[in-house]
């Protein structure tokens, strides 16, 4: 009996210690930084926590000329788990002194008081954006980010294939779905003319807005939550409709598979953000030279309106030992005519008016196509406002989920919506927040 | 992280030592470094994830920007808890992916284990480590190799198949996908349980077995009524890791989860744990999932111990 007893400890330490790892990650991945607590005189360090490609290159720029005030840049990897680590390290006075974040996440980060307040500093600002892009990073009248890149959503196509079928560019939904019967028709009939990755909820956010949908909607001190509204149910039953019908792919996004069947010309346009040209050249090499932008199809005929797929802001955290000169860097990279230049040099699609006149070169995807850039801030001037809740986190979870598993059970997608809207309401109410029912 | 992370330490010599008259600081010296490790590794953190599950963030002030504050909630995060249909069915998904895991593994790692041990049999050294060879692999690196074979497009066996017109299954669809996590877990797993019951055999003294063949024992009895109940702690032991393992599984489904919609974000518990805190930020409802995944284990686990010692180790005495 003597193994008995230190097996059982071994066992119940060993299981305590895996459940718990989940709690402790977070204390180590901010052992990096240190608030270095500059003395006067000196220069001083800021930490910089941003995942956006290339930004090391401004980053670099900044402190070639500015020796005083150094940015540390660290790339956590990936988006998803990102804004949590902020906030744990945050709270614990660990986190960096700028981050960034997309625009759907920058409400929870005020909430949880890790964003600090910049009106001041921003109000010069104001003026080099759209009302709509300010509107993103105001709460309650104060301003708590900078803007940095947008992606009002566009379709890109490829010029080649429909060329050479002779297919028209969908400007429609209802066009949409005619060529795409024509595209299952053509060929070897292994072509589709898009991917339902139905786990993308920041995409169907975009979309529905096109519709006319508003997930989250402010009422004084309530929140409204309208995600299983008529013009989402719309969207998922045309989108169901396609799926039903074998006129779309229906594999995860950003999958080998997706890349494969992107890179051999099975699927033949994407909706997304109009940054996605910018990143797609690496992940469909192969197909370099042979996408063209549009825009994407229109619900109601005529009205050119859409909604946005992913940008993002610069925001300075509350733990912040230097918040002045945390401000002063990210008004510089984002909102100054020498920063938003810099980003349209570096592929982003800038936030700031005088970022997207200066995009001259075409992205890497379609480098033979000039009207790219001239078309996206065309598509930018015509974009619908929009109101971020505090918990986009949940919603988009929820969505994947439960998208998920009706493509995977067959049922339909738009059964999806009312357990989305469930979760994301119970999570505010759990939060303590005044829903309107 | 698949099924048998631990490995098995030497069991204490004896507690004689523990009881002489004459107290001396040395036994105090020998178990001091791992009651340091269990304090601050292990203690500490149960306690302060105790502490967080009592604990939530909540809106104050009002406002529909008000700014969240840490503040006591009492039972509320177990109540959350024991009352989410999508946690209770992880729960059940996580039993019925161990029904199918634990006895494949066990039973193709005895099977190995007694084969390699046959006389007859030839080239042990190197079937042995190539048996052994996937546990070295991280579960990570596997999970990925196995998804890109299990994908129908980036499939070599399902190109292969299709040259001859065959249409392999897509594993990842439903039904399989606990087939297809199972079959990675008992891949890195079957090697280590295999060594540590092959070396178990090899420790039955040999005169047995020249008994048992004088009396006309076939190789296949010698197995089953020798072999097979002088390996029972052996089997105990590897049983229990891989039950713990598969209550445990996680780097698999979380690793596939990314190329398919079959495997969601909670389709475990350890995944829901992990969406709980990293991806909704509520580190106070993780933790009380935690709490209650590991007394859930701790006790399970218990139980299976205490049937199968009054099932074989007793018969003995």
């Amino acid at each position: 009996m003597k193994t008995k007893k230190w097996l059982t400890a071994l066992a119940g330490t060993a299981v305590v210690a895996v459940a718990l790892t989940g709690c402790s990650n977070t204390e180590n991945d901010t052992a990096a930084s240190e608030g270095e607590a500059a003395k006067s005189g000196e220069p001083i360090t800021l930490e910089m926590w941003a995942w956006a490609s290339n930004i090391e290159k401004r980053v670099d720029a900044w402190n070639a000329a500015n020796p005083d005030v150094q940015v540390r840049l660290t790339k956590p990897g990936g988006n998803e788990d990102v804004p949590t680590k902020i906030i744990t390290a945050t709270r614990a006075g660990e986190g960096p002194d700028i981050a960034q974040a997309e625009y759907g996440q920058l409400p929870s980060m005020v909430i949880s008081d890790v964003a600090r307040e910049i009106t001041d500093d921003y109000a010069p600002y104001a003026e080099k954006y759209a009302p709509a892009i300010n509107d993103l990073v105001t709460f309650d009248g104060a301003v708590f980010g900078v803007p940095q890149d947008i992606g009002p959503t566009s379709m890109m196509y490829r010029h080649d294939i429909f060329d050479e079928y002779g297919f028209e560019v969908p400007t429609t939904w209802e066009e949409f779905a005619e060529v795409a019967e024509d595209i299952r028709a053509a060929g070897d009939g292994d072509m589709y003319i898009a991917n339902f990755a139905g786990g993308d909820a920041d995409l169907f956010v975009g979309l529905t807005m096109q519709a006319g949908a508003n997930w989250w909607t402010v009422d004084g001190d309530e929140w409204k939550v309208d995600i299983d509204s008529q013009a989402s149910r719309d969207v998922l039953a045309f989108w169901q409709d396609m799926v039903d019908r074998d006129l779309v792919s229906v594999v995860p996004g950003g999958t080998p598979e997706w890349n494969s069947m992107m890179n051999d010309g099975k699927i033949l346009t994407n909706v997304s953000g109009v940054w996605a040209a910018g990143v797609m050249a690496s992940i469909v090499p192969d197909t370099i030279g042979k996408w063209k932008g549009a825009r994407t199809p229109e619900w109601t005929p005529g009205v050119q309106t859409v909604g946005y797929r992913g940008g993002s802001v610069n925001f300075v955290t509350t733990s912040s030992e230097h918040p002045k000169e945390a401000a002063e860097v990210i008004l510089w990279l984002n909102a100054s005519d020498e920063g938003a230049e810099g980003l349209a040099e570096i592929s982003k699609f800038p936030a700031a008016l005088h970022g997207q006149d200066s995009l001259s070169t075409p992205p890497a995807l379609m480098p033979e196509d000039e009207e790219y850039w001239p078309l996206a801030t065309e598509i930018a001037q015509d974009t619908f406002p929009i109101q971020w809740g505090p918990n986009p986190n949940v919603a988009f979870a929820a969505f994947t989920d439960e998208v998920g598993k009706a493509l995977t059970n067959g049922t339909s997608v738009v059964d999806a919506l009312p357990l989305v809207q469930k979760a994301v309401v119970d999570d505010l109410k759990a939060s303590g927040f005044n829903v309107a029912e | 992280m698949t099924t048998t992370a631990q490995r098995p330490r030497a069991p204490h010599r004896s507690a004689a030592a523990a009881r002489r008259r004459r107290p001396t600081p040395v036994p105090y010296v020998f178990v001091g470094p791992a009651a340091i490790l269990f304090v601050v590794m292990i203690l500490v953190p149960l306690i302060y994830a105790i502490y967080l599950s009592f604990r939530g963030q909540r809106i104050s002030g009002g406002g529909a920007f008000g700014r969240k504050q840490d503040v006591f909630v009492g039972l509320e995060n177990y109540i959350t808890t024991f009352t989410n249909p999508e946690l209770l069915a992880s729960l059940g998904r996580m039993l019925a992916y161990s029904a199918i895991m634990v006895p494949i593994l066990m039973g193709s790692a005895l099977l190995l284990a007694l084969l390699l041990d046959s006389p007859r049999s030839a080239l042990t050294g190197t079937t042995r480590t190539a048996i052994f060879m996937p546990y070295a692999i991280p579960g990570v690196v596997g999970s990925l190799m196995w998804g890109f074979l299990y994908l129908p497009s980036t499939s070599p066996l399902h190109w292969i198949a299709e040259q001859f017109g065959i249409q392999l299954p897509n594993v990842l669809g439903q039904g399989l996908v606990y087939g297809a996590m199972a079959n990675i877990a008992i891949w890195g797993g079957v090697g280590f349980n295999m060594i540590i019951m092959y070396t178990s055999l090899r420790s039955i003294p040999g005169e047995i077995f020249d008994a048992a063949r004088i009396d006309g024992c076939t190789e296949f009895q010698i197995a089953w009524h020798i072999k097979i109940p002088f390996l029972m702690p052996a089997l105990i032991l590897t049983g229990m890791f891989s039950v713990i393992g598969a209550l445990q599984v996680y780097s698999e489904p979380i690793t596939l989860a990314s190329m398919t919609t079959t495997i969601h974000s909670t389709f475990f518990p350890l995944m829901a744990i992990h969406q709980a805190a990293f991806q909704n930020d509520n580190l106070n409802l993780a933790a009380a999932m935690s709490v209650v995944l590991a007394l859930g284990i701790l006790a399970l686990s218990l139980i299976v111990l205490r049937l199968s010692q009054r099932k074989t180790l007793g018969e003995d005495r």
